[in-house]
């Protein structure tokens, strides 16, 4: 049941990527509502603030725009839009690294900041989660964030990163394991 | 004796288990003190991105969606009537990965034939010259007209300043002084209507 619902949703996206390729915006609009969700999820997972991930995501659908003529509809279009978002999120970051700037990744903490959260101990090691990640190399940011919290496969990390399964796996068994040992310092002891 | 980078492996990579496997672990858990530690920070790590997915996840901003779709139709007004319509498919055509590959592909063979018709060039007066200085028997160092012209070449010099030993190179040379320094070159202007002289000068040469 959950396959066929997939399956004419897949078909649905299909009809929509034509349309739109014929230069139907009203068709781009439901995609863009469709997917928006989704592409600034990745983008505040990502870069941290809400800003940036709105013009990320913008920048990011002007490109699908752009290029949908060129995309072939058999191929996954959110593994593309993942891609087109990673990418520009990923130079918003070097640029910041270039800069010197002090580290902003997962700066925004607006989520955070009722008592009542701050109480709970999950979200506490979700903001020490969030805080020791951005210390983390980028790839293996990128590969937590796509892994772990979009929930996306192997292989599809794989896509939008344009590297190997075996590559994905190395960075995220890193990452996991600074994590890990972050968290048993700070709440261990 | 205990396999600790076996479970560890396992917990670092929240591996499925099968249910014998999960079991071993767990008996294993109950022992090693270690691993124990390993297992609560792996939990506590999912905890805290389970929580981390549920606060970072964003629901679609209509007002957003708006203003993307602004953007988006300007971006389309930018582009000049018509010229769009007439040209994407054309870029198309020209972007597509087969037509860029075939491109670097010609872009290299041409090279390619550059250098090789130049080192073959430089092969043959290489070894005429080596001809020339075996015929001439002058033992003097350097003996040769076509050494002479190489060095020249790569020196960028305009004329040979010391005596050839090879009467008849030499005459030769001075008889078309005012020619193109490199063969090559002059294959390239001349084409099929290279100067016949010329042709003669180094049919001669190269016999």
């Amino acid at each position: 049941m959950a396959k066929q619902s997939s399956a004419q949703r897949d078909y649905e996206i299909r009809q929509l990527i034509r349309l739109c390729q014929e230069g139907d915006l009203e068709a781009f609009r439901v995609l863009v509502q469709a997917y928006h969700g989704s592409a600034q999820s990745l983008a505040r997972r990502l870069v941290g603030n809400r800003q940036d991930a709105q013009d990320i995501v913008q920048e990011a659908f002007i490109r699908v725009w752009r290029h949908l003529a060129r995309f072939d509809p058999q191929k996954s279009f959110i593994a593309w839009l993942y891609r087109i978002v990673t990418n520009l999120a990923y130079d918003v970051l070097r640029k910041r690294l270039k800069q010197g700037a002090p580290l902003t990744f997962w700066s925004d903490h607006e989520d955070f900041i009722d008592n009542e959260s701050a109480q709970d101990e999950a979200l506490q090691i979700a903001m020490t989660i969030r805080y020791k990640a951005a210390r983390l190399p980028l790839k293996q940011q990128l590969v937590f964030v796509l892994r772990d919290l979009q929930e996306l496969s192997v292989a599809d990390v794989a896509k939008i990163l344009d590297t190997s399964q075996d590559a994905v796996k190395v960075n995220l068994y890193h990452a996991r394991h600074a994590l890990r040992r972050y968290l048993e310092a700070d709440f261990d002891s | 004796m205990m396999d600790c980078a076996r479970y560890r492996y396992w917990l670092e990579n929240q591996t499925v288990l099968e249910r014998d496997d999960e079991r071993e672990l767990e008996r294993h858990l109950t022992v090693c003190p270690a691993c124990r530690q390993v297992s609560h920070a792996m939990l506590r790590y999912e905890a805290g991105v389970l929580a981390l997915r549920r606060r970072t996840h964003s629901v679609t901003d209509e007002g957003a969606v708006d203003k993307i779709m602004g953007a988006v139709k300007m971006t389309s007004r930018l582009r000049p009537r018509g010229s769009s319509l007439q040209m994407e498919p054309v870029m198309n055509v020209l972007t597509e990965p087969v037509i860029r590959y075939v491109t670097g592909a010609l872009i290299v063979l041409i090279l390619a034939l550059f250098v090789f018709q130049e080192a073959y060039t430089q092969h043959q007066l290489t070894e005429l010259a080596h001809r020339l200085e075996i015929r001439s028997g002058d033992v003097r160092q350097p003996n040769g007209y076509l050494s002479e012209l190489l060095r020249w070449r790569r020196q960028g010099m305009g004329h040979i300043s010391r005596p050839l030993i090879t009467e008849q190179a030499f005459n030769q040379f001075m008889t078309h002084a005012d020619m193109d320094r490199i063969p090559l070159i002059w294959r390239f202007r001349y084409g099929k209507n290279y100067p016949q002289p010329y042709e003669n000068f180094w049919r001669q040469l190269m016999r």
